[in-house]
């Protein structure tokens, strides 16, 4: 038997080259790896058809691996030979919807999963207090809100005391203030219990203020694991870059560890050979608007929290920008501007 | 100040008065009054019924215990189970196939699987009559081929099963096929998160979901055939109904027609309490949202498949009525008296229009007093309007014989009373819609029309049956459609001579003329079937969220 004095730190959840597909010559997972410690959260963020929706019923074992192995606590739970069926998995799952039962009231929902041999009365009672559930017991789902019912489909989880906890789009159905108090409500609970959590999610915001590490699931494969910070800060990839942090990934060629773009010279933090072409990535913040010159039109402005997104365009080649200033500045749709780079400091995507 | 004191209190009650007076809006006291008398019309023939059993309560307990009695219950509680039963299995089925699996054409066969609502249950028995009895299609088919020469007897309980499920069906598959769409299949993964192995997956979360379906579907189903009159009649198979009829018509004096009445009210009423049970256990099911689930992959079974899915449509709708066409065809050859249909079409048309129009109208009012909220009476109205949903039209116009003979003798038999007896009948049928387009309005723009000083009356003329005129026609093409069809109310209330289609297929189909009905049925299914039919799939797409 394997325990975690035997082998030091055993990871909670470790899936190892995955790979899964509905039909042959259509993979959906491929090669997907992916760590989580105990007590860490951690989240996975992808587009629609990343295959998120995929890679959460693999974890949970709703469906069978083609390839590659999950393990909970050293423990296999799938492999190309191997399955341990939903039923017999410690996972707690948060569906988007939640899937509480109509038919059973709050009670019975939280209570569906324990039997007289499982039932810890004092964990229990500190689960409802925690998750402030006591008063919502006689209720049927269709007379609780939204907030509410995603409070008792994570009681029905967490009564059970699941090894990990994995929630698909949990938050997706709440509106934003709502959405962002019960984020931290929920840290907080997590911390207390001392859950380990992986998250499943498209919400790269979300995603980066709860977690602890966050992986980027695209075409079925996990492209960069890593801290928030570093994800947002220096993604690896190009898509990862345009879909957190409204990066521009801008083209250009290697001189005098240089990186010569159509708007000016930047510097990588790395050294790359002479005369490569690259794609670096520019955060909207590395760049400023000037008004003496009039090569960029603007084409749309957004209002960020604390700062204004000006989508800027090249008026010789087309290519937009997205350049982010301060609420004092008011530049109009349409007007002709310059640009300037004020923070040069870039690094290298993949594209 | 003693005087004052003494004078004050008569000055103050005086205008206490006169203000109340001045308050009362006569109007609105009339149209009150006219709901008042409509309710009593709704309710009386039915409490004249229950108040004389009421006195012979003695004899009601002897007369049940009777073994005949015994035997018409037997039949009619068999008759209902078997129904239901085979509803259930042909419906359940249809239903997932059509909803939930990658069927070819399941999108047109979702919708045409509920075409043989279209034939009345008197016109499905003849034809059926016509396909599966002695000496018919399937049986001359086995006689030329195999030589066979016996052949069972299709009347009674057999026959009446067929056809009774064929009709009734789509009241369960309507049902299903609307759950199975909103059915949130996550409820099943997550109890197998939750430690469920598929055989509790099944009883403990798919099984009580789908429950109040089914159940609801099957009361339905109860309901229709309690109250059928045209099928069993035909098929001869003994219920309360037929029953209550014959002790009627056919019998010297009309012992223990209320008996047997009462205790079809009685099972309508059980039927009613289950009904009600059924409802409230499932109040909390209610799933507005349609679910996106990938749908089953039947692979090659889907053609295997294909064909079963057919066959209620075949059995039910296709055959009947090309057995209708084949009767047409050999009818002109033999000069069958086709004309004879144009006076009852005539007729039909026009007191079913009559009545639709009567009916609809007569909303207005009892509407009013409901919506007004005068205390007990708003709550009487609302009630008795729902009197005749559950009652079968055989009892409902044999409670107004009785009670037209003992009181108002000088309407009996006359179209007053046939009226009468569908507005008691047909009321909630045109009720629902009304109500349901009533709802929508923004009782905002009630209390615009208000202050801008219209009374209340011209503001509910004006804006609410205006804006709620779309409810008020769907529920005027209902009544339409179903007086139409009715029968036994129409052969029971009916002037001496006076002919509708449907009493005309019944009369002409009882003395096995059947190739003389094959018009009237033909022209019935048109102008009514179909048309119920559209109804029906118009309300299966808005469920399915088509």
């Amino acid at each position: 038997m394997t325990t975690n004095d035997d082998f030091g730190n055993i990871p909670k959840l470790e899936i190892v080259d995955m790979h899964f597909s509905y039909s042959p010559f259509d993979e959906v997972l491929s090669n997907l790896s992916l760590k989580v410690e105990d007590k860490e959260f951690v989240s996975v963020i992808g587009d629609s058809g990343a295959g998120k929706t995929t890679l959460f019923r693999a974890i949970n074992g709703l469906e069978k691996v083609n390839e590659g192995y999950i393990r909970l606590d050293g423990y296999l739970q799938s492999s190309s030979f191997f399955h341990i069926p939903a039923e017999k998995r410690s996972i707690g799952t948060i569906f988007q919807d939640y899937a509480l039962f109509p038919h059973l009231n709050v009670e019975k929902n939280i209570k569906y999963a324990l039997k007289d041999s499982n039932f810890d009365k004092k964990f229990y009672e500190n689960i409802l207090d925690l998750l402030r559930v006591e008063g919502l017991l006689d209720r049927y789902i269709d007379e609780l809100s939204g907030g509410q019912k995603q409070r008792i489909a994570l009681a029905r989880s967490l009564v059970r005391k699941p090894k990990l906890l994995l929630m698909d789009e949990p938050f997706s159905n709440l509106d934003r203030n709502l959405r962002v108090k019960i984020r931290r409500e929920l840290k907080q609970i997590f911390k207390d219990i001392g859950s380990t959590v992986l998250l499943i999610t498209h919400d790269s915001e979300e995603a980066l203020s709860l977690s602890d590490k966050v992986g980027f699931l695209y075409a079925g494969e996990i492209i960069q694991f890593s801290t928030p910070q570093k994800i947002y800060e220096s993604p690896d990839h190009s898509i990862i870059a345009k879909s957190i942090s409204n990066s521009n990934v801008i083209f250009g060629e290697v001189s005098n560890n240089k990186v010569i773009t159509f708007i000016g010279e930047f510097i990588l933090d790395e050294i790359i050979d002479e005369n490569s072409k690259v794609y670096i990535n520019v955060k909207p913040n590395q760049l400023s608007i000037n008004k003496e010159e009039d090569n960029f039109i603007i084409k749309d402005k957004e209002f960020l929290e604390g700062s204004q997104l000006y989508i800027i365009s090249d008026i010789d080649s087309g290519i937009e920008l997205n350049v982010k200033m301060p609420n004092s500045c008011d530049y109009q749709i349409g007007q002709n501007v310059g640009i300037e780079i004020i923070n040069k400091e870039v690094n290298k995507l993949l594209e | 100040m003693g005087r004052i004191n003494i004078i004050m209190p008569a000055v103050s009650l005086n205008s206490t008065i006169i203000n109340k007076i001045k308050k009362l809006d006569l109007g609105l006291g009339a149209i009150h009054l006219f709901s008042l008398v409509l309710a009593f019309f709704l309710v009386l023939p039915l409490l004249y019924l229950l108040t004389k059993i009421t006195f012979e309560f003695k004899l009601f307990f002897d007369f049940i215990l009777n073994t005949n009695i015994l035997r018409l219950s037997f039949n009619t509680i068999s008759l209902i189970l078997l129904v239901v039963i085979f509803s259930v299995l042909i419906s359940l089925p249809l239903a997932y196939l059509n909803v939930r699996s990658n069927l070819p054409f399941a999108k047109y066969l979702t919708s045409i699987s509920v075409l043989p609502i279209a034939l009345p249950s008197y016109v499905m028995a003849t034809t059926q009559i016509e396909i599966w009895s002695k000496n018919g299609w399937v049986h001359n088919f086995l006689k030329i081929f195999f030589e066979m020469k016996t052949f069972p007897s299709f009347y009674g309980l057999i026959g009446s099963v067929f056809v009774l499920s064929l009709i009734t069906y789509p009241y369960v598959y309507i049902g299903l096929a609307a759950m199975f769409r909103r059915f949130d299949y996550q409820m099943i993964d997550a109890s197998k998160t939750l430690g469920d192995n598929p055989f509790q997956s099944f009883y403990k979360i798919i099984f009580p979901l789908v429950r109040p379906t089914i159940v609801g579907g099957s009361l339905l189903v109860s309901l229709y055939v309690l109250s059928d009159f045209g099928a069993v009649s035909l098929l001869r198979f003994n219920t309360f109904t037929i029953a209550i009829f014959n002790r009627m018509y056919n019998s010297i004096s009309n012992y223990g027609v209320l008996e047997i009445s009462l205790l079809a009210i009685i099972f309508c009423f059980i039927i009613l309490f289950i009904e009600s049970r059924s409802k409230n256990e499932a109040r909390h099911f209610s799933n507005s949202k349609l679910s996106d689930n990938k749908k089953a992959d039947l692979g090659f079974w889907k053609w295997i498949l294909l064909p079963l899915t057919l066959l209620p449509l075949i059995f039910g709708f296709i055959l009947p009525i090309s057995v209708l066409i084949y009767w047409i065809i050999i009818g002109i050859g033999e000069d069958m008296g086709f004309m004879d249909v144009i006076q009852p079409t005539i007729n039909t048309l026009m007191i079913s229009s009559v009545s639709a129009i009567f009916i609809t109208l007569v909303c207005i009012p009892l509407l009013i007093t409901i919506k007004k909220n005068v205390r007990l009476l708003s709550f009487f109205v609302d009630k008795v309007s729902y009197i005749g949903l559950s009652l079968p039209g055989v009892i409902v116009s044999m409670s107004l014989v009785f009670f037209c003979i003992n009181y108002f003798d000088y309407i009996y038999q006359t179209f007053i009373v046939l009226v009468l007896g569908y507005f008691i009948s047909f009321l909630p049928a045109a009720l629902g819609p009304i109500k349901s387009s009533m709802s929508q309005i923004d009782p905002k723009l009630e209390d615009a029309s208000l202050t801008l000083g219209a009374g209340k009356i011209k503001t509910y003329l004006n804006v609410v049956v205006k804006l709620a005129s779309p409810g008020f026609i769907y529920g005027g093409v209902l009544v339409f459609i179903l007086c139409l069809k009715e029968l036994p109310a129409t052969l029971i209330l009916s002037p001496i001579g006076f002919q509708t289609l449907a009493t005309e297929i019944w009369s002409n189909a009882s003395e096995a003329f059947f190739i003389k009905t094959a018009l009237a049925s033909i022209v019935l299914v048109f102008i009514a079937g179909i048309p119920s039919y559209i109804f029906m799939s118009n309300d299966l797409s808005k469920r399915l969220g088509n």
